[in-house]
């Protein structure tokens, strides 16, 4: 098979053509949140906050009678928000640790979701498409309302990239210039939310984690500014979309782990790279 | 030390009581009065509360009584008025910023929300880049700085941001000798624009010989505050360090002496 035929095979589908450009989104937006997500050291709520959103996933699931499509984007964006708000709120004076207020959320949240599904005749078929992401079946609207979402969560990013940075970076900062930043601090947990939300059908919550953090780690090697890393982690996170999906239609295996293991592939070569060069400089 | 000292308060602290979860009572009954462009250090034992009084004016906390006015506004709408050099722990220098970067981030008050910085911006921060002898660091990445280049990239910040009162957390400690003289010269370049200095130190030779006057906090009151000869006198040192310190008084009073005699 030549090469032109190796990639137009699978475009030939209407669904297929669908869920690529769905990892394609899915891997750039979460690439750019996920900058904002390692630099404040909270790769360990973006996770908690990937298994948040079950109950409002299994509440909808439930109410649309077992369809796995966009009704679930809006119940898991609830969820997610919800618990977003919860931890901000949790923490707000410091009294509880961040780590241990979204501790308590995750598992809540996440029991009350497994507890919802269970009562469905179908529990582990749906629970597999919901942990690991169903990518052929993702709709027109459902791609539709993806984009838009990410297109609002880049552009809120945008407008607030050097007051995030501020935040990020130096506290005490933001407080001797009064900005608001317990306000700006929500508003960046609630784009995590919605960015876990707008990938869940295409990478399920159990490696959502990955699409946020491994491009940005692989980025961070390579360069030494936020804004660099923004673009070229986002970069990282569209090609390991695209091979992803290649690697997906052909070995017949879940898009959410091929993705993965396309971006801790990268990661893993970068990072043998920079060690050797940085043995070869040491040595020279 | 040239300063232009002005006859205008900059910061007036009333009555202050402030804390912070597991010490709600840090500072209590805390009052003194700073001239524009005057130099204060704050001296004192640790857990004194000199770090706790600088996160009050910068507006960190929430005060139990009394309040801040810095240059007759109060300390929570003031913005842009206060620079502040945060504690070297107190900041992760494996973040991925320049050293260009950190300075624009002062200026993010002037640039205005929703906006990108100006060719104005630029040029503040290419100024003060070169101001404080700095302009060859800009590509750094901040890890990549020795501690005192940290602390003048915190002070520069503070100059891009045309703060009026500068404060800064023990920046002496942890830097060798020659670091602690180029932040020296850095706060006296900070003095020739009028900027009012307020700096929690432990290092008492420098607080006698370079600052107009020292404040000496003892378990978050003042026990002292005034011009170095007349505060650094063994009776105030014993009270707010215990014994040990009288000991190093004599030392204490012969460098204020010495300041006066060089003033």
């Amino acid at each position: 098979m030549d090469m032109v035929a190796f990639l137009a095979e699978p475009l030939q589908y209407n669904f297929i053509q669908r869920g690529m450009l769905a990892l394609i989104l899915v891997g750039g937006i979460n690439a750019v949140v996920g900058c904002f997500v390692m630099v404040r050291s909270m790769a360990f709520f973006g996770d908690a906050l990937a298994h948040s959103i079950l109950p409002g996933i299994a509440l909808s699931y439930t109410a649309s009678g077992g369809n796995i499509g966009s009704s679930l984007f809006f119940g898991g964006l609830g969820a997610g928000v919800f618990s977003a708000m919860v931890i901000a709120w949790l923490t707000r004076k410091q009294e509880i640790k961040e780590d241990s207020a979204i501790a308590i959320v995750f598992v809540t949240m996440f029991a009350l979701g497994i507890a919802i599904i269970s009562t469905q005749s179908s529990y582990a078929i749906d629970l597999t498409h919901i942990l690991f992401g169903s990518i052929n079946g993702i709709s027109q609207q459902d791609l539709l309302i993806m984009a838009v979402m990410g297109a609002i969560v880049l552009v809120l990013i945008g407008l607030f990239y050097k007051e995030f940075l501020i935040i990020s970076f130096d506290l005490s900062l933001a407080q001797s210039l009064k900005l608001p930043a317990e306000g700006l601090r929500l508003l960046l947990l609630i784009l995590v939310a919605v960015t876990i939300v707008v990938s869940l059908q295409a990478v399920g919550i159990a490696l959502m984690l990955a699409l946020l953090i491994t491009p940005v780690a692989t980025a961070r090697l390579l360069v030494k500014r936020l804004h660099h890393m923004l673009f070229l982690s986002s970069l990282l996170g569209i090609v390991s979309g695209i091979v992803g999906f290649y690697a997906s239609y052909y070995l017949d295996i879940p898009s959410g782990a091929c993705i993965v293991l396309v971006l801790s592939a990268l990661f893993g070569l970068v990072f043998m790279m920079q060690s050797a060069l940085n043995r070869l400089a040491e040595r020279n | 030390m040239a300063s232009k000292k002005g006859a205008q308060a900059a910061l007036i602290v009333r009555q202050l009581g402030t804390g912070y979860p597991g010490n709600r009572h840090a500072l209590s009954n805390v009052s003194f009065t700073i001239q524009a462009g005057e130099r204060v250090a704050v001296i004192g034992a640790n857990g004194a509360g000199k770090s706790t009084l600088i996160k009050a004016i910068v507006g960190m906390l929430q005060f139990n009584s009394g309040s801040i006015s810095i240059f007759g506004k109060d300390c929570y709408s003031s913005h842009s008025l206060v620079g502040y050099v945060p504690q070297q722990n107190d900041i992760d220098w494996s973040f991925p910023v320049s050293v260009y970067d950190v300075v624009m981030m002062g200026r993010v008050r002037h640039i205005g929300w929703f906006r990108l910085p100006r060719r104005a911006d630029h040029t503040a921060v290419r100024d003060t880049l070169a101001h404080l002898r700095l302009a060859h660091l800009a590509k750094r990445q901040i890890s990549e700085l020795s501690g005192g280049q940290r602390r003048r990239v915190f002070i520069a910040r503070a100059l891009a941001q045309e703060s009026r009162v500068l404060l800064l957390d023990e920046p002496f400690s942890g830097v060798d000798q020659q670091a602690e003289g180029e932040i020296i010269e850095a706060l006296d370049i900070m003095s020739r624009r009028g900027i009012t200095i307020l700096m929690s130190t432990h290092h008492l030779e420098n607080a006698a010989l370079r600052f107009d006057k020292i404040l000496i906090l003892n378990q978050g009151e003042i026990a002292a505050f005034g011009a170095a000869e007349e505060v650094l006198v063994p009776q105030t040192l014993r009270r707010a360090f215990g014994g040990s310190m009288t000991l190093l008084s004599d030392d204490l009073l012969m460098l204020a002496r010495q300041r006066e005699r060089s003033a």
